[in-house]
């Protein structure tokens, strides 16, 4: 099983040789495809709502992030970021490691679940992320989101004065 | 004063930051004072190069925790309805979480973080709290009269042209009620709860910050939805107590954003 300790022992490697080995993409599948196995068994539960969120918003954002790396990882050749897309990558992965721990135990209920906690980490990470460009950008967010049949409508008064956007 | 800045707290920056409409849930997240706040951001984004926006660390922390809770309170209030599938709960609000919280990020990206002293103002901390203690007791004296005369006069001079039958209903839905009013929410924030250590720690740090400011010749302006700070309501005359008093004790000017904006928007920064 992947932990996100090994992936971060395999960017640290990539760092020390000045490249980035693209086989660790299916190291990192792997850990996104655990986190969407737990995001179904948060849906499965039948606990509080606002607990249940605090996990499903965690695991929400982890996939985010790993979702990036990817596509980072995959880039790196193409935009010259290379070995940039590692070291990106180990400044986000001890938080996550640690927001991954507390969602697991919480999920597995061996640790009481402290949802302003987790929100509040996972929040941390999203921004930590955000400043790493490790984060989904806002337009292919929204387009995500359109993609899933939502609409997503922030009014922007900067942008468009009095409109509303997506 | 030549200059001005603008410290920035929670509820303005919760308020310009959660603005959510997901189609097909139907489910709409926004701030009482979206509609109030966000225009000030438009024009921090304008005039970006000027920094008259400023923002403190502690502001940021706790609007992360505020906008969270808003947006779980949302959550429990529909989920209770039972009329979604909690698949399409989480996931429209996990969106919508995630969106605001990258929202918020834009606003603060036009305002300037201001380093803080925590030594100082955990000092200037009792200080605040003693003020408002002394606040607190001022309020539950207060003689509502002459200001509610001042709002009636005002009431019976527009009130010339319209009939004797209609003449006092006139002043007391114009002048008297209001007031009364205000009055009524003035005592029910300072008397029935008071302001928590998080409106205290943030007067604190802009009492801190007024007086670094002053020694360049600044005005700092608070801006806030929170009545702990501004007035009940633009046209109240009896809550103008609080930002006065909070000026006149700290040099800190508390507005809400809506003036606050025609104020710079009419003054050179």
């Amino acid at each position: 099983m992947t932990t996100i300790l090994n992936l971060q022992s395999s960017f640290e490697k990539m760092i020390d040789e000045s490249r980035i080995d693209v086989s660790i993409n299916k190291d990192i599948s792997h850990l996104k495809d655990e986190i969407e196995s737990m995001k179904d068994d948060v849906l499965k539960r039948k606990g509080d709502i606002q607990d249940d969120f605090a996990m499903f918003f965690s695991l929400d954002v982890q996939k985010k992030v790993l979702e990036k790396m990817i596509e980072n990882v995959n880039n790196a050749h193409i935009t010259m970021q290379n070995p940039l897309v590692a070291k990106q990558a180990v400044t986000v992965l001890p938080l996550m490691s640690y927001l991954y721990s507390l969602t697991k135990e919480s999920l597995s209920q061996k640790k009481l679940i402290v949802k302003d906690k987790i929100i509040n980490l996972a929040i941390q990470l999203q921004n930590l992320s955000l400043s790493h460009n490790l984060y989904t950008n806002k337009e292919k967010s929204i387009s995500r989101i359109q993609r899933k049949g939502m609409k997503l409508l922030v009014k922007d008064f900067a942008r468009n004065p009095g409109e509303n956007f997506c | 004063m030549l200059e001005q800045k603008i410290l920035v707290e929670q509820s303005v920056l919760v308020g310009a930051s959660i603005a959510c409409f997901i189609e097909d849930v139907n489910v709409q997240v926004k701030d009482d004072f979206y509609e109030t706040s966000k225009p000030l951001f438009a024009h921090f984004k304008k005039r970006v190069e000027e920094t008259i926006g400023i923002v403190t660390n502690f502001v940021i922390e706790q609007s992360e925790t505020k906008m969270a809770e808003i947006v779980l309170k949302k959550l429990d209030d529909i989920a209770k309805t039972g009329d979604y599938k909690k698949e399409k709960l989480l996931e429209s609000f996990a969106d919508i979480l995630s969106e605001c919280n990258r929202e918020m990020r834009e606003n603060v990206k036009y305002l300037r973080v201001e380093p803080i002293s925590n030594e100082k103002v955990s000092d200037i901390f009792s200080e605040v709290a003693d003020f408002y203690d002394e606040l607190r007791r001022k309020i539950r004296d207060l003689d509502p009269s002459s200001e509610i005369m001042t709002k009636a006069w005002q009431a019976k001079s527009s009130a010339k042209n319209v009939g004797d039958e209609k003449f006092f209903e006139k002043i007391y839905a114009d002048g008297v009620q209001p007031e009364l009013e205000a009055f009524d929410k003035l005592k029910r924030k300072f008397i029935d709860k008071g302001p928590d250590w998080v409106d205290i720690e943030i007067l604190a740090e802009a009492a801190y910050l007024a007086k670094i400011y002053l020694k360049t010749k600044t005005k700092l302006w608070l801006v806030s939805n929170d009545q702990h700070f501004v007035k009940v309501n633009v046209e109240s005359k009896i809550s103008e107590i609080v930002p006065k008093r909070i000026a006149e004790e700290f040099n800190v000017y508390c507005e809400r954003p809506e003036e606050l904006l025609k104020i710079i928007k009419h003054k050179p920064t």
